[in-house]
């Protein structure tokens, strides 16, 4: 059986962007592997939209979502993939290749959230929607996603070895 | 440097026929156009400036977002006057022009001109206004020929849109003789987004060094450092001339070697002075030109102010001189090779310990009590001596 991963490594960190988040706080604050710290505030109104582009095409098994238990946690997610230049109207019109309501439980305890692999089994990138929080109000706060999947087609490079000429 | 990509919002509509901007608001606008599409581009050669007309039948895109001035001065062209105007369409489709931009990269910003009284509603407004903060658009709006009524809408507008205060609204109120462009210009909004160089890129020409704008420190410490020695080269020179006013032919034939040397020791402690070093000799080749009309510009120079020399120093780096006439000026062209230039100046700027000091001082990482710069300065005097008594012994 293959091992599922963290795909952390495999994130594109320059191309990928979060929408809608406070000014100056940057998307590496949730993709990367954090003390959950930093995190990502939503700005003008409670929604909250992350591109999250691969180096590679990706397989994704599950994902998990880490937020404050207070209110601000996300309720409504819509998952899209391998859109161009995805924005919120774009979110709102579409119909998701997933659509989760979060519970609570599920993202104090930073529990997995498993997709259905078969749809998602050539990612290039991934478009999490994340349209309303548990509280109603008008922040929303995520500390921290993680994606789990399996990378296609990794070259080893480790596995590289030199041929020794013959003479 | 902000790396942007900037769609420019033109009020095509038949408000701006009106002539109360010289020569008209229509006009005034491509002006403008064409000094902020100038300026955004040279801050940046990868930044992108694209046109909207807002009025007419719909919103045109008369230009993609292209980093090449040149069609943005072509595409101003094909622009009529006609209709009226539709905002609230115009910054969607603005909007999605810059979702589509080439370099995700670039931050996203609209610069619009409105000159005619707006007709949508004020929540319309608003609402669009948090569209373009949700998706990171930043707004900067000028406002000319109409700008009191439509002073509420819009600053509603720019309220909403504004995130960490990257959005402005500029407001031209109507008043004989004033020029939108300058306008701009002089508030350096358009240009300042991340505190750059502001309007001075417009001026280029002969002020360009920033005689005055000092902006240098902040962007550049290495190249104010070095503008700064040269002109307090140039003032000692000045106030030379004005003691020595007697040509001074004899001390031209020197300096070379200890030009050299002095440049080189500069070179070495900041590294990336490359491009200003060849400043530098720009400069040193002005003030060897005057001297080579002696007399005469000694005397001008001396009735102008301190800027208008500048200014004549920078005509005269423009201006090429074959070896030929410097020959002719009585200056031997040492080392044909090397462009570094004779400056007499110098040569006696370094007798003067004091200001050899307070030039190594400004140096940085430059220990003026150095053993090495010490013995350095030394020889420089040395040789400078031994020179002088050559020339005085030909000049017998």
């Amino acid at each position: 059986m293959t091992e599922f991963v963290d795909l952390i490594n495999s994130i594109d960190l320059k191309n990928s962007e979060c929408l809608n988040s406070e000014p100056n706080q940057e998307i590496t604050n949730i993709l990367k592997e954090d003390e959950d710290t930093n995190f990502i505030t939503s700005d003008t109104d409670e929604q909250l939209l992350v591109n999250i582009q691969f180096k590679q095409k990706v397989r994704v098994h599950s994902i998990i979502v880490r937020a404050e238990g207070d209110g601000t946690g996300p309720q409504m997610m819509k998952v899209f993939q391998n859109q161009f230049s995805f924005g919120f109207e774009e979110a709102q019109s579409l119909k998701p290749t997933h659509k989760f309501k979060l519970i609570k439980r599920a993202i104090t305890e930073g529990k997995l959230i498993r997709f259905k692999m078969v749809r998602f089994s050539n990612v290039g990138s991934l478009h999490l929607f994340f349209e309303n929080n548990l509280g109603g109000g008008k922040v929303t706060k995520i500390k921290q996603i993680t994606v789990v999947g399996v990378p296609l087609e990794t070259a080893n490079i480790s596995k590289i070895q030199s041929v020794e000429e013959k003479k | 440097m902000v790396l942007e990509a900037c769609v420019i919002l033109i009020d095509n509509s038949s408000h701006s026929r009106n002539g109360d901007f010289t020569p008209n608001r229509f006009l005034s606008q491509i002006d403008s156009i064409n000094f902020i599409a100038g300026t955004k581009i040279q801050q940046n050669r990868v930044n992108t400036v694209g046109i909207l007309s807002m009025s007419g039948r719909r919103p045109n895109l008369v230009l993609a977002p292209t980093n090449d001035v040149g069609q943005v001065l072509i595409a101003t062209n094909k622009i009529q006057i006609e209709g009226k105007m539709d905002l609230i369409s115009s910054i969607e489709i603005a909007q999605l022009s810059l979702k589509h931009r080439s370099n995700k990269e670039h931050a996203q910003r609209i610069v619009m001109f409105v000159a005619s009284p707006l007709e949508e509603k004020k929540e319309d407004l608003e609402k669009i206004g948090s569209q373009l903060r949700k998706a990171s658009i930043s707004l900067d709006i000028v406002s000319f020929g109409e700008t009191e009524r439509n002073e509420e809408k819009l600053s509603s507008l720019i309220d909403n849109a504004n995130s960490g205060d990257n959005c402005h609204l500029l407001s031209v109120p109507t008043s004989s003789g004033i020029i939108l462009a300058d306008q701009i210009q002089g508030s350096g909004i358009f240009s300042s987004s991340s505190g750059g160089m502001g309007g001075d890129f417009g001026s280029f020409g002969g002020g360009g060094y920033g005689g005055g704008g000092m902006v240098d420190p902040n962007v550049d410490p290495e190249l104010a450092m070095v503008l700064q020695m040269s002109l307090e080269e140039e003032r000692q020179r000045q106030s030379r001339l004005s003691k020595e006013n007697s040509g001074e032919s004899k001390n031209k034939n020197n300096e070379t070697e200890i030009n050299q040397q002095k440049r080189e020791e500069e070179g070495e402690k900041a590294m990336e002075l490359e491009e200003t070093e060849k400043g530098i000799q720009n400069i040193n080749k002005n003030e060897n030109n005057e001297q080579g009309d002696e007399t005469d510009m000694f005397s001008q120079l001396e009735g102008l102010t301190e800027e208008e020399q500048m200014e004549y120093i920078m005509k005269m780096s423009l201006q090429e001189m074959d070896s030929k006439e410097l020959e002719q000026l009585g200056i031997e062209n040492e080392e044909e090779d090397d462009e570094k230039e004779k400056n007499p100046e110098v040569q006696n700027a370094l007798q003067d310990e004091d200001l050899v000091d307070s030039i190594l001082l400004s140096l940085p990482g430059v220990d003026p009590e150095n053993e090495q710069i010490t013995e350095t300065i030394k020889n420089i005097k040395e040789e400078n001596n031994e020179e002088k008594e050559n020339d005085e012994k030909k000049e017998k």
